[in-house]
């Protein structure tokens, strides 16, 4: 690799940057004797300025070394190690670490013009606050630079590290997840129209779902979703629902819609029943149950197939064991779809930054962790019903 | 004065038709449910033909219980469709005798490895479990019925508005077999 490629155009950024100093002591010198033609205001507006101006070289030099400098020294180094892919997953790593690498590159090239045009327009605004009735002072400034600064980063970083982003995850997932069996992953496909349909959550209008793991696990086929409902915008945003959504095909032969939904309260319940819909409400035996759940039906002995005493009583010791919230189900035909509220928490199958490499330890035994924990989840949703208990364990 | 007395009559009049329209509505949720127990019963008399086949390959000490079952099922299945509570009364108790000897069959089927594991029996023991799992929420569904239709009728005045809505007795529950009355316990199964 030749020389100046390897510097990576530190030289150019450098220079940019000292320009932009240069720009930012001459606006602060002109700011400040606008304001005191006299010898006040010449010393202020030298020495003020000045002094914003090494503020700025010194963070846009440390800038350039950090994204462009650095970069390229380490690509330089990484470029002569030897990747030896082991396996399948080894190789997608390796392809993926050219990935990364690459949209390294194009950010940092993005950042160095993006960075400080960003900075020239706050810049550019302070100098027009100078001119009317409330004119900002130099702490404003360094505050509007910083925030350009930012805004100029994730401008050049934000369309290219989510493309990395969802690269990673069609790349890896499919094959950490093949590792626990006849599993995969794709982007989300969650059934929202079943959801608003039977009302299996209260009202939302926004709906996140990116991942879902699936395939055929313990012998039935799964498919579980991480799965987010907001109702609202802006302040009044609030979750309606943030965990998973577990479905399973039973082995069964059940017939119809069952619908279980935490008890909504004496008003939340007859409002529900008022809507009307082919389901009807659905009386059970068990007095706890019923208490603590709503249950409608289109086939009322179908519901209580699969409603038994003894799944009651699992759904029951489920919910109480705390690591969900108060679950739902919808059940059409012999698939069982759980939804398991979790309490907070951080986001599931999250990839590792483009700053991080593509084979780092700590993430791909976090992603492998995330699979295994929703897998809890589904074994606990398929123990539910004493059917499918009695299959055997793939 | 006139005019509370008249509202009086018309809530008392209201009131009355409002407890006439639940008795006929439950009493025609009360036939519904029946009518699924027979649905769910048809299909276990339905799938006892081919246990019995199978069985006799393998059971030819247990020819009489397998005789029983063949009578009961015949019983139970004369029985089906009937709407009189002393009938239906006498259907459950067949049913009930039925299912006793087809659980004394799948017991006795424990003790002959062959039969046990033959695929066709797995097959057919699965499906029975399923058909009973539907008996079972049958019946549940039938006992509940029978129960918000009789507290409708017994209630006072109840018992008056229940002869308007053309009920005479009340139907039967259908108990469930002693062995499936025990409590559940969800440590067990999880």
């Amino acid at each position: 690799m030749s020389e100046p490629a390897r510097r990576g155009g530190g030289g150019p950024a450098l220079l940019g940057v000292f320009a932009l100093a240069a720009v930012v002591w001459a606006a602060i010198a002109w700011s400040s004797i606008q304001r005191d033609p006299g010898l006040g205001g010449w010393l202020t507006g030298l020495f003020g300025g000045g002094f914003v101006a090494l503020l700025v070289a010194g963070a846009g030099a440390w800038a350039v070394m950090l994204l462009v400098l650095g970069p390229a020294r380490r690509a330089a180094q990484q470029e002569q190690a030897v990747f030896e892919p082991g396996d399948e997953l080894g190789q997608i790593l390796a392809e993926l670490e050219v990935a990364r690498r690459r949209t390294e590159r194009q950010i940092n090239a993005g950042a160095v013009w993006r960075i400080p045009l960003c900075i020239l327009g706050a810049v550019a605004f302070w100098l027009w606050t100078q001119v009317g009735d409330d004119p900002a002072d130099t702490w404003d400034l360094l505050m509007f630079m910083g925030a350009a600064a930012v805004a100029g980063y994730f401008w050049a970083a934000w369309t290219l590290s989510q493309a990395y982003r969802r690269l990673y995850k069609e790349r890896v997932l499919p094959r950490l997840a093949a590792g626990f069996g006849q599993l995969a992953w794709r982007p989300a496909q969650p059934p929202l129209e079943e959801f608003r349909r039977h009302r299996l959550f209260p009202d939302w209008d926004a709906c996140q779902a990116e991942d879902e793991i699936f395939g055929d696990y313990r012998g039935m086929p799964l498919s579980i979703v991480e799965l987010k409902l907001t109702k609202g915008s802006g302040k009044n945003r609030r979750t309606v629902f943030r965990g998973l959504t577990a479905a399973v095909t039973l082995p069964r032969g059940l017939k119809g819609t069952t619908v279980v939904i935490p008890d909504r309260g004496m008003f939340g319940n007859l409002a529900e029943r008022l809507r009307g819909g082919p389901c009807q409400p659905v009386r059970l035996e068990d007095p706890t149950f019923e208490k603590a759940y709503e249950v409608y039906g289109s086939d009322q002995i179908s519901a209580r197939a699969l409603l038994t005493p003894a799944f009651m009583e699992r759904f029951l010791a489920f919910a109480a064991a705390g690591h969900f919230g108060a679950p739902a189900a919808l059940v059409q035909d012999n698939r069982l779809l759980m939804a398991l509220g979790t309490m907070g928490g951080r986001d599931l199958f999250e990839p590792p930054s483009y700053r991080q490499p593509a084979a780092a330890r700590d993430a791909l035994t976090q992603l492998h962790d995330d699979i295994a924990s929703v897998l809890r989840a589904a074994d606990a949703v398929i123990d539910l019903d004493q059917a499918a208990r009695l299959q055997p364990r793939g | 004065m006139d005019g509370i007395v008249w509202i009086i009559v018309a809530v008392a009049v209201v009131g009355l038709y409002v407890w006439y329209a639940a008795i006929v509505k439950r009493r025609n949720q009360v036939a519904e449910a029946l009518s699924g127990i027979d649905v769910q019963l048809s299909q276990r008399h339905e799938l006892i033909p081919n246990i019995l086949a199978i069985a006799k390959r393998y059971l030819a000490h247990e020819q009489t219980l397998l005789a029983d079952i063949a009578r009961l099922r015949t019983t139970g299945q004369e029985r089906l469709g009937s709407t009189d509570p002393k009938a239906i009364a006498e259907k459950f108790a067949a049913e009930n005798q039925l299912g006793a000897g087809l659980g004394r069959l799948f017991a006795v089927a424990e003790g002959y490895p062959e039969l046990k594991s033959d695929d066709l029996m797995v097959k057919a023991q699965a499906t029975y479990q399923e058909v009973e799992t539907n008996v079972a929420a049958a019946r549940r569904f039938y006992n509940a019925s029978v129960t918000a239709l009789r507290n409708a009728c017994q209630i006072f005045p109840g018992q008056l508005v229940a002869a308007l809505a053309g009920v005479g007795q009340l139907p039967p529950f259908f108990e469930a077999p002693a062995e499936h009355r025990g409590p559940v316990n969800a440590a067990d199964h999880l």
